[in-house]
């Protein structure tokens, strides 16, 4: 009876402290490896100037005791990376870049193609742009020159983008139904053969996103017309948003960060607090949101993941409309 | 004498000792980069960039455009010595490079590639020293209907034109074009071909692809021949290992032609080096007073394309100096680059970076020849890979085409698809099927299905789009011609015939 009792304490003591052992090694889970930090998209594109930032700014500001590695797993509008990464289920070694682009590529694509669902989102970390561009002796002086012209000639002015789809796709077909207009969308690989093909006049316009057009603005070889967002960008004064001009095209284009599904809750919090301390450094500010012109917008992973399921949300309808979806 | 005065701003600055020294170390990793199938140009740029933030930009943008180069250099000695291409731009060099060195010749070959691609990458550099602007302003002509146009016709004019087994040669070329749509389509965002599988969302790989096709498929078919020993039996003399008198005169020709078709092909946006070798080795065939030797071991086979892929990797540049857009990736790379040192490249930068601008021009002259004398005395020591016995240099071989599959992507699915394009290759030469096509069609596969629909897209659907623009109906017609061959060629024959036959 006596050594019953004495049993029963021990055990509690000891569960006890295994408790709390566990308990204060969870709170403080901490990579012990280096990180895999996936771009799955190829080198000199957004997604990897961004991974590359991050890893860059984090070893500077030493946020992490380990180094993130950046791997580029690009091809198939970035589904075969975020593949990857869906396929290491339960590493929390392993982190990927997100935009709104794959969750779409992934609708479109269908059967098989990895989705957010699949995915832990950690947090969105800032806004890119997007702006419709035209050279500098277009004779489309405004945005509303050529809303004019393609009322008199339906469907003959061409419009440049990354590929079908995508957000920029996306973009048009918001724009074409509010303006009661109609456009011939050209998808392109890349940015830069967007630039390339506006320079050489082959297309009309084309939608980029600040980097990939601020040096040929530079040298008044082109120019901005309007921005799809809600108001004008600091950079770009005289640049009127669609919106003023009464076509509510505003598109909410986050780059965020996800990991694999089923990694330690307190995995997933060590990396979002560690995006947060990145997002308040000057560094941060000064290296990548200044230098490339995007918006902060820090969104922790609730919320992140709440942009991420409604943006798939509403591209789904835009997506029916293009025929890309059924 | 503007330019005179910048070159010599430009020496003065790429002669310093720091920037020698990081030319050196460029050229030397491009070399390494270059033998190392799986890792390329880009992806080597990219791992680098981030070790630059505390050099000079300039220093920082020498050292790059030496890795750039030198992996034209450094791709040639794997394609020669044991048929897997280091980079996508030295394929073709496997075909009469590796035919060289069963002969014995792989050290010339190796000589005349060195050679070839210094003598292109120094005319290279003077040219888009007196002219990038100009030059990067008529690549912008070239809209998707061109290069719909340049794929056309380069497809007429390998596969038709003066095939000797045109049957063969059009399924080879539909097997490439077959393979070459599996993955997302661009222009639908569907996916082709993929079974479901994810993993083949991106399509194949071209490095992949051509480590299986010519490295694994010349293992199996040595396998089936069990002949003990090396490549090389005899003991090479030091006068083997350099070029004979005779092999300087054929070649020398091919250098040239090879340089300004590569020059030419590697300015276009879409063209880039792989593309130019290509259209090197196809036209040196054509000229060629002895086709039917190409393939057993030509040496213009070599010297041509190598030539050109050198010559188009310094070309490349213009577009990015001049206007500030990317023609290849590794330019785009470097674009990043450029924006992470705090520099807008861009059409200003001449103006504004006239140091940094030409001192990477002029570092190209000492980079080139750094490599030249590097691969000249590295030579006998590559050569002696051959005198290891092939048992042994097989399994080497295969290691190392896997670990290149996995490389590109790290994704471990890449080495059983690449052992799938090695069975594939193997089969295609048991039954003779020419390989250069089907290598061709996945080259340029893709560049005519989006270019031929994004010009469709841009004309509303009319055809004319190809046929107003001066440069594509010069390259359609030029196709058409290919095309038609055989018949003006039937036709021609029914003429002339019976005559032949009375004298």
């Amino acid at each position: 009876m006596k050594m019953n009792k004495w049993l029963q304490v021990t055990t509690m003591v000891f569960l006890t402290i295994l408790v709390f052992v566990s308990g204060a090694q969870a709170a403080d889970w901490k990579p012990t490896k280096p990180i895999e930090f996936v771009a799955p998209f190829a080198p000199g594109g957004g997604s990897d100037v961004l991974a590359r930032s991050i890893a860059s700014i984090i070893e500077g500001e030493k946020l992490c005791p380990v180094p993130l590695l950046v791997a580029n797993k690009a091809g198939g509008s970035g589904l075969v990376g975020t593949t990857a990464v869906v396929q290491q289920k339960g590493d929390p070694h392993v982190l990927v870049t997100y935009i709104p682009g794959q969750a779409q590529a992934a609708l479109v694509a269908g059967k098989g193609a990895p989705t957010y669902r699949e995915l832990t989102m950690i947090c969105g970390l800032a806004l890119d742009e997007q702006l419709i561009v035209v050279k500098t002796d277009s004779r489309f002086k405004t945005i509303q020159d050529i809303i004019a012209e393609s009322k008199k000639r339906p469907g003959e002015l061409t419009i440049a983008g990354t590929g079908s789809g995508q957000d920029d796709h996306i973009c048009t077909r918001v724009f074409e139904r509010s303006a009661g207009i109609k456009f011939r969308y050209v998808p392109f690989k890349s940015g830069g053969e967007c630039i390339t093909a506006l320079l050489g006049g082959h297309v009309d316009m084309i939608w980029a996103n600040p980097p990939e057009f601020v040096p040929q603005w530079e040298a008044k070889m082109v120019r901005p017309v309007a921005v799809a967002k809600l108001t004008r960008m600091p950079d770009f004064p005289d640049v009127p948003t669609l919106k003023e001009i009464g076509h509510t095209v505003t598109y909410f284009f986050y780059r965020g960060i996800a990991a694999p599904q089923g990694i330690p809750v307190e995995a997933a919090a060590f990396y979002e607090n560690m995006f947060k301390r990145m997002v308040d450094s000057s560094a941060w500010k000064e290296k990548y949101l200044k230098k490339y012109m995007l918006s902060p917008s820090w969104m922790g992973s609730k919320e992140f993941a709440k942009v991420v399921a409604q943006n798939e949300e509403e591209s789904k309808e835009t997506l029916k409309d293009l025929g890309l979806l059924k | 004498m503007d330019l005179l005065q910048n070159l010599y701003m430009g020496f003065s600055i790429s002669l310093t000792p720091i920037n020698i020294l990081y030319c050196l170390a460029g050229c030397f990793l491009g070399q390494i980069v270059g033998v190392l199938p799986g890792i390329g140009a880009p992806t080597a740029v990219a791992l680098l960039l981030p070790l630059t933030f505390s050099i000079n930009p300039t220093s920082a943008i020498i050292m790059f455009a030496g890795i750039y180069y030198g992996v034209a250099y450094g791709g040639t000695i794997t394609s020669v010595l044991i048929n897997v291409p280091g980079e996508s731009s030295t394929v073709m060099t496997c075909l009469d490079g590796y035919q060289m060195a069963l002969k014995g010749r792989a050290g010339a070959a190796l000589s005349v590639a060195a050679i070839g691609s210094w003598i292109a990458g120094t005319i290279a550099v003077a040219i888009l020293m007196c002219f990038a602007p100009a030059l990067a302003n008529f690549a912008l002509r070239f809209g998707p209907s061109e290069f719909f146009g340049l794929a056309f016709m380069s497809f007429g004019l390998l596969t038709v034109f003066g095939a000797e087994e045109p049957i063969k040669t059009i399924i080879s070329t539909l097997i490439g074009l077959l393979i070459a749509t599996i993955g997302l389509d661009v222009v639908s965002g569907m996916p082709r071909f993929t079974f479901g599988m994810p993993q083949l969302f991106g399509g194949f790989d071209f490095i992949v692809m051509i480590c299986g096709i010519f490295g694994l498929a010349e293992v199996f078919n040595s396998i089936e021949e069990p002949e003990e020993g090396q490549l090389i039996k005899e003991k090479m003399r030091l006068r083997d290992l350099f070029l004979t008198k005779a092999e300087w005169v054929a070649s020398r020709w091919a250098i040239l032609r090879g340089t300004i078709i590569g020059f030419l092909t590697g300015i276009i946006p879409a063209g880039g080096i792989t593309t130019a070798s290509f259209l090197a080795y196809l036209a040196e065939k054509r000229v060629s007073r002895h086709p039917e030797d190409f393939g057993k071991g030509a040496i213009e086979g070599v010297a041509s394309p190598e030539a050109a892929n050198n010559a188009a990797s310094i070309s490349g540049f213009a577009p990015l100096l001049a206007l500030g857009i990317p023609g290849s990736p590794t330019t785009a790379v470097m674009l990043a680059g450029f924006m992470m040192w705090g520099i807008r490249p861009g059409p200003l930068l001449f103006q504004t970076k006239p140091d940094l601008v030409w001192g990477l021009i002029s570092s190209k002259f000492i980079g080139n020849l750094i490599l030249l004398l590097m691969n000249i005395f590295l030579i006998p020591l590559f050569v002696m890979i051959l005198r290891v016995p092939y048992t042994i240099l097989m399994c080497f071989i295969v290691i190392f085409a896997s670990v290149g599959a996995f490389t590109v992507n790290n994704n471990f699915f890449d080495v059983w698809m690449m052992l799938g394009f090695g069975i594939l290759g193997y089969i295609m030469r048991k039954l003779s099927y020419p390989i250069v096509p089907l290598v061709l069609a996945l080259v340029l596969g893709n560049l005519a299905e989006n270019s031929i629909r994004q010009a469709l897209t841009i004309s509303g659907g009319s055809f004319s789009i190809f046929f107003t623009r001066p440069i594509s109906v010069l390259f359609i017609i030029v196709g058409i011609l290919a095309y038609l061959s055989p018949v003006i060629r039937w036709a021609l024959k029914g003429v002339r015939g019976p005559k032949v036959e009375v004298s």
